[in-house]
């Protein structure tokens, strides 16, 4: 029973995974499909990026913090639409909005309208899976734990980023927007501030940025 | 709370001959004519270093360093791998520091903390110069694993297919592959060397591909926030480095399993 539901799992992703101590929910859930996501942007052991596991569960928090902060926390002087591509309050929404312009790399809606995934982001999953139930729960068991208690709503941790009000010289909202993965050098357009170093601004791989204050809406 | 902190004393952590290795990989990835031409005119350029450290694992061993270029305003965060597994059974160590980050950014106004070096322009520029078509390709062991990765991670394909891989950096842990018959570019990276064939067999290695019909803009500035694209810019000097300091290799349908 256990093989066939794991072969359902793999194939089909519609019943939950269990590997080891982790369960995985499918992808054609909302809290499996932010789990994927989660785990999808944070560095494993041995994977570049990786700086620790403390590191890498706050790129999972801080991800979490950036669609919900697109989703709930739109700053003044700013509309939804611009810095979500989207007008929704559905996390889902929030990680597949803008078409083939997508916020996400690998995270999209397919032709039929079902929020999807590019095959290596499964791949990576299952891998990290079968690497989580070698001998005694580890590293990758409380990395992947940590992704889906955050999808779940059932781990909350503060928002780093929503304390900030200057950057340099820059008046900027407060929490992150925007996060780009192992490309530092880049900035991601618009009215993105680069969160720096000494404000944790990179995690994990990824460098987050916050947006720059506006007064009133333009 | 940083987690980055300055080790206040810490001896030098980069000597001059890495140092001119660093820029090298610079000049070939990041800069442009607008940075070489900022320097018109100065005796040397003048770079700062130290030791940082981060909150790490029990156990993990791993350095960090930083890498200031004030004329350019380009900051380089390094990494000396050294920490364990267990549930790969895997000791992850680099033989000596690799870039994890660069970043544009101005210097901080004093160099306090920094070890502070000055290479002489004109034998940078030299050295540049001589060097910049320099290639250090994959071994014959880095190729093949190279090419059971690429054929792994593009699934079954018809046809003969072609592949330009870029050259290897002494001082960095990824390397870029364009798959010409799908227009798409493959990045490696890895906490490892590549060099280190546990990199392959364990499959530590990220894995991540750009469709440069779909997945390019001029700006980001026409996706902002998103992180799915690559600019113009970045791709045409991806494309240089495979294509034109690369090693263009076939897959043909028997190579592949």
């Amino acid at each position: 029973m256990n093989a066939l539901r794991q072969m359902l799992c793999l194939a089909l992703g519609v019943v939950p995974c269990v590997l080891g101590a982790v369960t995985m929910p499918p992808p054609n859930r909302s809290d499996g499909y932010l789990a994927r996501l989660l785990i999808n942007e944070a560095a494993f052991p041995g994977e570049r990026g990786f700086i620790s596991e403390a590191d890498s569960r706050a790129a999972m928090e801080q991800v979490l913090w950036v669609l919900e902060s697109r989703r709930r926390f739109v700053p003044t002087g700013y509309r939804q639409r611009e810095i979500a591509m989207i007008e929704s309050r559905d996390i889902v929404a929030i990680i597949t909005a803008g078409g083939t312009r997508g916020q996400v790399d690998g995270f999209f809606r397919d032709a039929n309208g079902h929020a999807t995934t590019a095959p290596r982001v499964e791949e990576r999953l299952q891998r990290l899976l079968a690497i989580a139930k070698r001998g005694a729960p580890g590293r990758f068991a409380r990395l992947l734990e940590h992704a889906v208690g955050l999808a779940r709503g059932a781990v909350r941790e503060d928002d780093r980023f929503a304390a900030l009000q200057r950057i340099g010289n820059r008046a900027v909202t407060g929490r992150g927007y925007s996060w780009m993965t192992d490309r530092d050098y880049y900035h991601p357009g618009g009215s993105y501030v680069r969160i720096p170093d000494e404000n944790e601004g990179s995690l994990a791989g990824n460098r987050f940025f916050t947006l720059e204050k506006k007064e009133k809406s333009q | 709370m940083g987690l980055w902190t300055a080790v206040v004393g810490a001896a030098p952590v980069v000597d001059e001959a890495f140092t001119r290795e660093v820029v090298r990989h610079l000049y070939r990835w990041y800069l442009d004519e607008g940075d070489v031409e900022a320097q018109t005119g100065k005796a040397d350029l003048a770079v700062w270093s130290r030791a940082v450290e981060r909150k790490l694992d029990p156990g993990d061993r791993s350095k960090f360093a930083e890498m200031v270029f004030p004329s350019l305003g380009v900051k380089v965060t390094l990494k000396k791998t050294d920490y364990r597994v267990e549930e790969l059974d895997l000791n992850v160590k680099s033989r000596g520091y690799r870039i994890i980050s660069v970043v544009r950014e101005a210097a901080p106004s004093d160099a306090a903390g920094y070890d502070v070096t000055r290479l002489a322009l004109p034998s940078l520029r030299e050295y540049l110069f001589q060097t910049r078509n320099q290639r250090e390709y994959p071994d014959v062991a880095l190729a093949e694993r190279l090419r059971q990765a690429v054929r792994t991670h593009l699934g079954e394909q018809k046809g003969e297919h072609i592949c330009h891989v870029g050259p290897l950096s002494p001082v960095s842990n990824e390397l870029w592959v364009f798959w010409e018959n799908a227009r798409m570019l493959v990045k490696f990276s890895s906490d490892l060397d590549l060099s280190n064939p546990s990199v392959w067999r364990q499959e530590n290695v990220t894995v991540r591909t750009f469709d440069i019909d779909r997945q390019v803009v001029l700006s980001f500035s026409e996706a902002p926030g998103s992180n799915a694209f690559l600019t113009r810019h970045q791709i045409g000097r991806v494309l240089y480095n495979c294509i034109v300091l690369g090693q263009r290799q076939m897959l043909t349908p028997s190579q592949r399993k």
